[in-house]
């Protein structure tokens, strides 16, 4: 990589701290705060609302942060806690700095952890817009004198609109440079749905992007294709992507990208390399006469105006779909520090640019990031 | 298309005749058949096992060789029938012949229509076998008189994985060159899942493939997301999904160790994401999370030897990636003659293929389906 490549992380990730909500949640719902407790057996629990988490099992808080550990250190321990297992940079600003020089990194897109864990079973829409404006605060305050290099996003809620607009409008004002939502939404409404347009229009006003990035779901949601594979975390894993994608295409389905044509997308931690195919059969299928969707222009034209996708930097497949795709599309991701994902990213990462066309490689490594958020 | 280049489409359909199965079924099921009847307002009606589809809407099956027709021309109308809109070729073995002679291609790999419906509402396991085994009488029969051209494929049904062994070993003898089963299973069990072990023994054995194609589907396997995704424009796009999950179950539960010789056949759900899920599978393998499935080696070294998948010829990402996957991988195919593809697939074909190598082309116009069914 050349040294005077500019790198940016699209989608790295911080732990929050564990008073972090006791802190800045507002004092009407101080109570019923996120809290890391432990159980009888000394194991550590997350709790919301005052009700132990079921998504997360006694004693594996602490495998959040373990990108590139093996199995036996990723077992259920009262010893291994959530603040003794993070690795350095996923929790102070200042480690997180000098991590990113050791890397060669420029600046990172940050996200959250237990932000991405208990929205799905936190179903109290009041409660749900309180916990994101808690992490909103703290995530800006993080941020602000990282000198820019580490860029805080917000995270929104959807089941209140009013509040999604009104709390985005708040943290853009307070340092955010862009907002996601979760892949799902207790309502079950889709993403593209009009009853969302408020929220659109208002990312649109402030011309931040809106990212879809996902997080633990409904169990509910679930394919319930097969049976048995409960416990098949590989498979589980690879299909991850799904609820994304899904999200993602009914912004297609509703003709959102006509109503907002200034609106950008982004879709995170998904993987890339299937937007090709995704392409390919949108436009396939609205050529097809039946249900056709309320767009002007083929979907790939939207795709290559105002969506962009963050990749895995192992995905090799990039390097030819890029040219197909177009290079500006594509962000590439570290994770970090993600127990789902290696440890050799930037190792990956060079892998890739290195198969790529000059102009392409300095697209994905920065630059689009950097002028998407406009950094 | 040059004509030094030997076409074969992998994956066209025959409208089966309505009177199929009351032919071709044993005595014992007759009154159990699959029927076409008319309703009190005179639209056509699919009927299983004496009740009528839900899936099938009335008037439905005049649509099922719409191909290249007009919303308009789709819509259920009494004067529409399912045998009076069949186009030329779809219905009858000489005239498929002729049509394959007058597009330039050598052969068609054969699958059928009413056969991928009735699944999806017949839970009765032993009826669906035996719905399978009358398909399958008929489809070697329908292919007999021209077997160098039109090849015939067995349909199973996974509920009874002895008896699907058995009838694959029948089927094979009476001239049907692979098998294809559903994405879904009705027992759930997942397709890589142990108990469907003979089947695959038996695909090894007789040196034939085993292909997963789509088919209408039991409500609920995979639209939970959101309300109202059964009617939702550009979610077709979800087909990718569809297959994807069968097929990682292969990963999941290390079937390509115990049967080697196994060649897996993916069909109509698009081809260009296959790069993308190798890398998404590998990705998980080279983690802690690859010690928990059996697998000697990373998935993309068993997709490059013991899987193919066919594209849609408007697949531009295709070619994109071909060279990544391995030229050896792809089919094209035309779904001829149904509604959900666009009906100028020869001319797709030719844009597909057109930035590809000469080796490539000859590869994936022809050349893998000959090698893989070993025509």
């Amino acid at each position: 990589m050349p040294g005077n490549q500019l790198i940016i992380d699209a989608d790295g990730h911080i732990l929050e701290p564990v008073d972090m909500w006791d802190k800045y949640l507002e004092d009407k719902y101080r109570a019923r705060g996120i809290k890391i407790k432990r159980d009888d057996n000394g194991m550590e629990i997350l709790e919301y609302d005052g009700k132990p988490a079921q998504m997360i099992r006694p004693g594996v808080l602490h495998t959040v942060g373990g990108m590139g550990r093996k199995a036996e250190e990723l077992k259920p321990s009262p010893e291994r806690t959530y603040v003794n297992s993070a690795p350095f940079g996923s929790m102070d600003m200042k480690e997180r700095l000098t991590l990113l020089d050791r890397e060669g990194i420029d600046k990172a897109i940050l996200y959250p952890t237990i932000g991405l864990l208990w929205e799905a079973e936190v179903e109290d829409a009041e409660l749900s817009q309180a916990y994101c404006r808690a992490y909103n605060r703290w995530i800006a305050d993080f941020c602000r004198d990282s000198g820019g290099r580490l860029i805080p996003i917000a995270h929104l809620s959807m089941a209140d609109v009013p509040a999604a607009c009104a709390e985005l409008d708040r943290a853009v004002k307070d340092g955010c440079k862009g907002a996601f939502v979760a892949p799902f939404n207790h309502q079950r409404k889709a993403h593209g749905h009009p009853d969302f347009d408020p929220l659109f229009a208002k990312f649109q006003e402030l011309d931040v992007p809106y990212g879809i990035h996902p997080t633990f779901e409904p169990t509910t949601l679930a394919s319930r294709r097969f049976q048995g594979l409960g416990t098949s975390i590989w498979y589980h894993q690879v299909t991850a992507c799904y609820g994304a994608q899904i999200a993602f295409t009914t912004l297609f389905s509703f003709g959102v990208f006509d109503k907002f044509p200034k609106l950008k997308v982004v879709v995170l931690e998904s993987g890339a390399g299937w937007i090709g195919y995704w392409v390919d059969r949108m436009d396939a299928l609205y050529e097809v006469p039946l249900n056709r969707p309320p767009l002007k222009n083929y979907p790939s034209h939207y795709i290559r105006t105002q969506c962009w996708i963050s990749a895995d930097p192992d995905e090799r497949a990039l390097a030819g779909l890029s040219k197909f795709i177009g290079a500006d599309r594509f962000f590439w991701a570290s994770d970090f520090p993600h127990l789902d994902h290696g440890r050799e990213y930037m190792h990956e990462l060079k892998g890739l640019l290195a198969e790529m066309p000059a102009d392409a490689a300095a697209k994905l490594a920065g630059q689009n990031v950097a002028g998407l958020y406009k950094l | 298309m040059p004509s030094k280049e030997i076409v074969v489409d992998a994956d066209g359909h025959i409208l089966e005749p309505p009177d199929l199965w009351e032919k071709y079924l044993e005595e014992k099921y007759q009154p159990r058949s699959i029927k076409v009847v008319t309703n009190d307002k005179g639209l056509e009606c699919l009927q299983y096992d004496g009740k009528s589809s839900q899936m099938a809407q009335p008037g439905f099956l005049a649509a099922l060789g719409g191909m290249g027709k007009e919303q308009d021309q789709l819509r259920p109308a009494a004067e529409r029938t399912y045998v009076g809109c069949a186009p030329f070729g779809s219905m009858d073995a000489k005239e498929r012949v002729e049509l394959l002679d007058k597009e330039n291609l050598a052969k068609a790999v054969l699958y059928p229509t009413l056969g991928i419906l009735w699944e999806a509402e017949v839970e009765d396991v032993e009826l669906s076998q035996a719905y399978c085994r009358a398909y399958n009488r008929w489809i070697a029969d329908f292919c007999r008189p021209y077997s160098d051209r039109l090849i015939p494929i067995a349909h199973l049904s996974l509920g009874d994985p002895q008896a699907a062994a058995i009838e694959l070993e029948r089927a094979v003898k009476d001239g049907c060159r692979g098998a294809f089963v559903a994405p879904f299973t009705i027992t759930h069990k997942p397709h890589g899942h142990p108990d469907h072990d003979p089947v695959f023994a038996m695909c090894e054995k007789l040196d034939v493939p085993f292909a997963i194609h789509p088919t209408f589907e039991p409500k609920g396997l995979n639209r939970a997301r959101f309300h109202g995704m059964e009617r939702m424009p550009l979610l077709g796009v979800m087909a990718s999904q569809i297959l994807q999950q069968p097929l990682s179950t292969f990963f999941q539960y290390g079937v390509f160790d115990k049967f080697p010789k196994l060649r897996v056949v993916i069909l109509e759900s698009g081809s260009s994401w296959l790069g993308f899920w190798m890398d998404r599978m590998d990705e998980g393998y080279e983690t802690w999370i690859g010690g928990t499935i059996p697998l000697k080696h990373k998935p993309s070294e068993y997709v490059r030897k013991q899987v193919w998948i066919s594209g849609d010829p408007d697949e531009q990402a295709t070619a994109y990636v071909i060279d990544y996957v391995g030229r050896d991988r792809f089919f094209w195919a035309s779904d001829f003659p149904h509604p959900d593809h666009g009906g100028k697939y020869l001319d797709a074909l030719e844009r597909m293929v057109k930035p590809m190598s000469p080796e490539s082309r000859r590869a994936i116009v022809g050349q893998n389906v000959l090698d893989c069914y070993k025509l």
